[in-house]
């Protein structure tokens, strides 16, 4: 089910009530019965697949659990993650991969090819996997004990909020708060509530609006883009992913909050950080501390804390500078590369998570030498350069395929193409404007909202105007012309 | 919570009390204030079109009404359906030509808003494999050399397999592929294209119509959204940028280069098919400085006379046939502003005659001005 339709709003309308009518394990099994509804208005016949691992992984990590033989508990979880990354395999990457060995044997001229397959795409596979993963990890680890029914591990795994682009939740995170037996707050629920309409305005209000203009300049021919259209357009795109994806995050808080149940923040003024790894810090959070936890530490050899108790506090904090930079090189880069294909079956988002890689390790390199430089203005100049390289990064995150991305980026290192502009004037304004608004809002969350915010009155008018006009506007542009760009993944 | 309900119930107020926008329809607002559409029929069915999916009626029409008639095609924009201050009676040059050729030959015209070339190129070549016509009029309108590829209704499979038909692919071929790469299966219904393939596809158009049948809100969202778009953002954007009607607009020349292509592609399908190509550069407000720059637009000219010398098809400058008094005004496009501004591209009925009148003549003659 997407968010962004009248269809969510009136599932909203039925399960919240019931929700806090019913007490106890009724509420369980209300989220577990909902959350399946909600993945059945995609593809009905897609939620025997999405129950078969977490099936079995909750057998397993009990398995692990009640063992005390080490060596029992690291085969069983072996088991569980070859079955868990064999399916997300199976759908996600197999045809890519055989189109990549087809590749690789046209350009040898191997008389080989594996067949075209056409395999369908579980919507949220990335996410959920990801969530039972970490549940027989942290089992694993005994950081976690399994919950004694599977319900209560049912309703984490398959949260209707987060089922299919998130936030990637721990089982700390969310285990504790359903076995707890919560009672209703009107804040909580006029929190749920103003956190909806805020996503719904960034969703149908800004993200959808900026989308047909990305389209429209990625479909042009390269031919006809100017060095300047291809810097406008990875801004485009990087203003309407964000304000897409964090208008996704804000609803599934929301729609949460509105049953009692807080969700950890996935977004931080982004593109307002000083350094890469600062970036990473404020961009989905919940994925980027999901790697640091479960695949960084683990190359790096490090050791793992226990964040049980804790939110997912995300970014790469854990990435020390302190550490030898050859010492961190192959799992760095072998993390942003997996990270890369978690998003997408294509050597674009490959391409991109090197690239990030390749900006976080800059970074490192960089950083003792500026010392002793003013450090504000040295926190000016790594916003700037921060901002315009992620921007950049977004052409791989957007492009069809590696072809575009070289040309795009050709494009962008010869001198000559910065002289003229090949797109409507539009959207080189609406870019410098999408850029203020977001500097404006940052500042305005800053430096003003406090000052508001102690002012009853004036908070009271402040916010009665802004919700008009975020009312408006939901109520005129809601419709679901587009997916979150985030459930291709 | 207070302030949450308070900002619903004024928003609702606010909305049904018109407040938002003025009450101006649709079809108004990309014409501007006092223009309207036109689009004749003959025999029960449309001469004149807009959208490709009206093309089987048009067919129809040709099919069943111009057996042993020479069929002529009409390419234009809006200036060709769009009739400044259309009073009862009065019709477009397209029904003006019909009836002035009656009984010899059948006009036919296909006119969509800032066409451009590449557009006109790929329509004319999907209209001849549906009908066969004898004569192409098309203008070449110099602004909408600033616009590039295809309108979402014309990424279609059977155009897609024409385009890649084409070999060896040219760039403009090319650049039309690249965009049916990048763009999404269409289902017909663009409100809800994101819900494709999935079952809540059909609850959400419940959901819809019973929501339009019960709130005249929701029923007129689409009114809504253009309005809020063409009143708020476009004046926004013209306030803040200080544009008018005839602020000077700079070619983009990737984009010139690409449709003049297209161009040249469909005067070599008319040269193979046998189709006579008569050209025209289109009326535009001679009583004011036009929004071109005088040596951009002298040269575009220039590059269609060479076009003419290789290809030989007929071509008029009808820039100034159209006076001063015939063309229309439209309301005001900045914030603050409540007078009417210049239209360049839309004229009254009686300019519509004259522009009628001119195409007749020169077919009548098949010579060039």
């Amino acid at each position: 089910m997407i968010f962004n339709s009248l269809t969510y709003l009136l599932f909203l309308v039925i399960i919240i009530p019931l929700y806090w009518m019913l007490s106890g394990k009724g509420r369980q099994w209300l989220i577990f019965i909902a959350s399946l509804i909600f993945y059945g208005f995609w593809r009905v016949e897609f939620i025997l697949i999405m129950l078969i691992t977490p099936l079995i992984d909750y057998f397993l990590a009990h398995r692990i659990a009640k063992s005390d033989n080490q060596s029992t508990r690291k085969r069983i979880l072996v088991l569980s993650i070859i079955l868990n990354l064999g399916l997300l395999v199976y759908f996600k990457y197999l045809m890519f991969f055989s189109q990549s060995v087809n590749s690789l044997s046209a350009v040898f001229g191997w008389d080989f090819s594996i067949p075209h397959m056409n395999i369908i795409l579980p919507i949220g596979i990335s996410f959920y996997t990801f969530h039972t993963m970490s549940f027989i990890i942290d089992t694993y680890r005994g950081f976690v004990k399994p919950p004694k029914d599977f319900i209560t591990y049912g309703c984490y795994v398959f949260f209707f909020p987060q089922l299919v682009a998130g936030p990637i939740l721990r089982v700390g995170e969310v285990i504790n708060q359903l076995e707890t037996e919560r009672r209703f707050s009107l804040a909580d629920f006029t929190y749920g509530l103003k956190r909806i309409l805020f996503g719904l305005f960034l969703k149908v209000g800004i993200a959808d609006n900026i989308g047909p203009f990305v389209d429209d300049g990625f479909n042009q021919s390269i031919l006809t883009l100017s060095a300047i259209d291809i810097w406008t357009l990875a801004f485009m795109f990087g203003f309407q992913i964000y304000f897409d994806f964090s208008a996704y995050s804000s609803i599934a808080i929301g729609s949460a909050r509105l049953m009692g149940i807080v969700f950890p923040e996935n977004f931080n003024f982004p593109y307002l950080a000083n350094s890469p790894r600062a970036f990473w810090k404020r961009w989905h959070i919940s994925l980027s501390s999901w790697i640091r936890d479960y695949l960084y530490l683990p190359l790096s050899g490090k050791k793992v804390r226990d964040r049980y108790n804790s939110n997912s506090e995300g970014g790469l904090p854990t990435f020390r500078d302190t550490e030898s930079i050859a010492h961190s090189f192959l799992p760095l880069f072998l993390t942003w590369g997996i990270m890369g294909l978690w998003h997408g079956a294509n050597w674009t988002f490959v391409f991109w998570g090197i690239f990030h890689a390749s900006l976080v390790l800059a970074h490192r390199v960089i950083v003792p030498f500026t010392k002793t430089f003013n450090q504000r203005f040295m926190q000016f100049v790594g916003w700037g350069l921060t901002l315009l390289f992620v921007m950049l990064s977004w052409i791989p995150f957007r492009a069809p395929n590696m072809s575009v991305v070289k040309q795009m980026y050709g494009k962008l290192l010869n001198y000559r193409n910065y002289g003229f502009l090949g797109m409507r004037e539009n959207i080189y304004l609406i870019a410098g404007l999408l850029l203020v608004v977001v500097i404006l809002a940052y500042l305005f969350d800053k430096y003003v909202w406090n000052y508001i915010k102690e002012r009853l009155y004036l908070r009271f008018v402040s916010e009665t105007v802004a919700y008009t006009f975020a009312f408006i506007v939901v109520i005129v542009f809601l419709r679901p012309v587009a997916q979150f760009i985030y459930f291709q993944f | 919570m207070l302030s949450l309900i308070l900002g619903f119930l004024l928003s609702v107020w606010i909305i049904k009390a018109g407040l938002i926008v003025p009450p101006v329809k649709i079809e108004q607002v990309g014409l501007g204030e006092g223009t309207r559409p036109y689009f004749p029929s003959k025999f029960g069915l449309p001469i004149q079109i807009s959208e490709i999916d009206a093309v089987p009626l048009l067919q129809k029409n040709v099919q069943d009404h111009a057996r042993n008639e020479e069929v002529i095609l009409w390419l234009g924009n809006s200036q060709l359906f769009g009739v400044n201050q259309l009073q009862p009676g009065q019709v477009n040059s397209t029904e003006l030509l019909f009836d002035s050729l009656k009984n010899k030959k059948f006009v036919t015209a296909f006119a969509i808003p800032n066409a451009n070339l590449q557009e006109h190129d790929v329509v004319l070549q999907y209209l001849y494999d549906r009908f066969k016509f004898h004569q192409l009029i098309i203008p070449v309108f110099f602004d909408d050399l600033r616009e590039t590829g295809l309108r979402d209704d014309l990424i279609r499979d059977d155009i897609k397999t024409k385009l890649q038909l084409d070999t060896p692919r040219s760039e403009l071929t090319l650049s039309l592929l690249h965009q049916f790469e990048g763009s999404g299966e269409s289902n017909g219904n663009e409100e809800t294209k994101a819900l494709n393939h999935t079952a809540q596809q059909k609850v959400e158009h419940y959901l819809s119509d019973k929501l339009s049948s019960h709130s005249s809100i929701w029923q007129n969202r689409a009114d809504i959204r253009t309005n809020i778009i063409y009143n708020y953002l476009f004046s926004f954007r013209n306030t803040l940028l200080s544009i008018s009607p005839d602020s000077k607009r700079k070619i983009i020349p990737a984009r010139y280069r690409l449709n003049m292509e297209a161009f040249r592609q469909i005067c070599i399908f008319c040269e193979k098919n046998d189709i006579k190509l008569l050209v025209y550069i289109p009326p535009i407000r001679n009583d004011v400085e036009q929004p071109y720059f005088p040596d951009e637009y002298t040269h575009f000219k220039e590059d269609l006379s060479v076009l003419r010398q290789q290809f030989g098809f007929s071509l008029l400058n009808l820039e100034n046939i159209v006076p001063a008094g015939f063309w229309g005004l439209k309301g005001a496009t900045t914030i603050g502003s409540s007078g009417l501004e210049i239209d360049f591209m839309h004229f009254k009925a009686e300019g519509h005659k004259i522009l009628s009148d001119t195409i007749l003549a020169v077919i009548n003659k098949q010579t060039t001005l």
